[in-house]
């Protein structure tokens, strides 16, 4: 009996534990909003999505296209200790770049892409019983608008992504002073980032 | 006779069923499923507008913080020029000194009242982008054509309480909030 326990406990530890064999799996997986790595708010003609970048994907992205085992695990040391997001403007009405939404000037313009490249740190903090705890970093891409969403990478302190994670749900608050569009929570589930499955591709 | 009558009751049925029928071909059949928000209770019930004014009112506290320090230097400087019975035919250079501290503080307030306008109107701006895209999409979900909205002036005289949506609104709106 006990041993026909354990083989069904190891079945269905085997069918939770989740690896991907394929870069598409892995983001196709990665982008689907029921897995809880990737929150959406939709206001006004604007979708605000934040995303949690895994190790792996950082990692992934780096190697671009060159499996090699050594510099994946080096990659894998370096992106461990930061915790990453992607946050995204999209606009509603794909016409539209992002950039002009609600702009009558280039002053304006300029104030607004200077804010998304130095300010974001001053808009977007992890809220926490003890306090707000900011970025350390965050960067614009630079998509030469050919894109009509932008994303900007965050990042937060490894030390600080420690005690981030030893709460059950992270509370990323995005107050958005960019498009006046108002305070934002994405609420993650700690356990959703922590029981990230793994990329097995790579090491083929 | 009999026969006659019949056929007569018949005509007049067959007639009404026929008037009955074009009528209901005609008549107008959209059912338009019609709702109304107390506008000034969701408002003050999200908690997208509690955290907002929260965070307004701890930015008008600091600046106000930064005006009574000012005020504080003027009324010391005043202080010590009493203490050497010095409030009447000031030098020169105390007058400077004494219009500049009193300009300095009557811009940094003039700043302030203006400030505290821009930033609560972009307060409730965000408030009620957010609040407007989630009603629509709400009334999208639930099938409603039209959501009036009340408010003090009094553009909806009446309406009946099963059509009152606020409080579910309210619910739905606030949990998306943390989500």
């Amino acid at each position: 009996m006990s041993k026909i326990l354990v083989f069904f406990s190891l079945l269905c530890v085997m069918g939770c534990t989740q690896t991907f064999h394929s870069e598409k799996d892995f983001f196709l997986w990665l982008n689907n909003e029921n897995n809880g790595l990737v929150k959406n708010k939709k206001v006004d003609d604007l979708q605000i999505s934040l995303k949690y970048l895994p190790v792996d994907y950082l990692v992934l992205k780096d190697l671009k296209g060159n499996f090699e085992s050594s510099k994946a695990n080096k990659l894998k040391e370096k992106y461990g200790k930061g915790l990453s997001f992607l946050l995204t403007f999209f606009p509603l009405d794909d016409a539209k770049d992002i950039m002009y939404k609600d702009l009558s000037s280039y002053p304006e313009y300029t104030q607004r892409l200077l804010s998304m490249q130095f300010d974001m740190a001053k808009y977007i903090y992890i809220s926490t019983k003890n306090g707000e705890i900011r970025p350390v970093l965050s960067t614009l891409e630079n998509t030469y608008s050919v894109t009509k969403h932008r994303n900007i990478y965050i990042v937060f302190n490894g030390d600080d992504a420690e005690k981030i994670l030893q709460e059950n749900e992270i509370d990323i608050v995005f107050d958005d002073e960019i498009f006046l569009t108002g305070i934002h929570h994405f609420v993650f589930k700690s356990r959703h980032i922590k029981n990230m499955p793994h990329l097995s591709f790579w090491k083929k | 006779m009999r026969i006659k009558n019949l056929i007569i009751v018949n005509v007049i049925v067959s007639l009404l069923f026929f008037c009955f029928f074009i009528y209901w071909l005609y008549s107008p059949k959209i059912h338009t499923k019609i709702a109304y928000v107390r506008t000034a209770v969701l408002v003050d019930k999200y908690l997208g507008t509690k955290e907002a004014q929260k965070k307004f009112e701890k930015k008008t506290s600091d600046w106000q913080a930064g005006g009574d320090t000012l005020k504080k230097r003027l009324e010391n400087f005043i202080d010590s020029l009493q203490k050497i019975g010095k409030t009447q035919n000031l030098d020169k250079q105390t007058t400077e000194l004494l219009e500049k501290k009193q300009k300095e503080f009557a811009n940094y307030q003039n700043y302030i009242q203006q400030n505290m306008q821009v930033e609560e109107q972009k307060a409730m701006e965000g408030i009620f982008k957010q609040v407007n895209s989630f009603i629509e999409q709400y009334a999208k979900d639930k099938g409603i054509d039209l959501i009036l909205g009340t408010t003090q002036q009094g553009s909806l005289l009446y309406g009946h309480k099963a059509l009152d949506i606020t409080d579910d609104i309210v619910d739905a709106l606030n949990k998306q909030y943390r989500k």
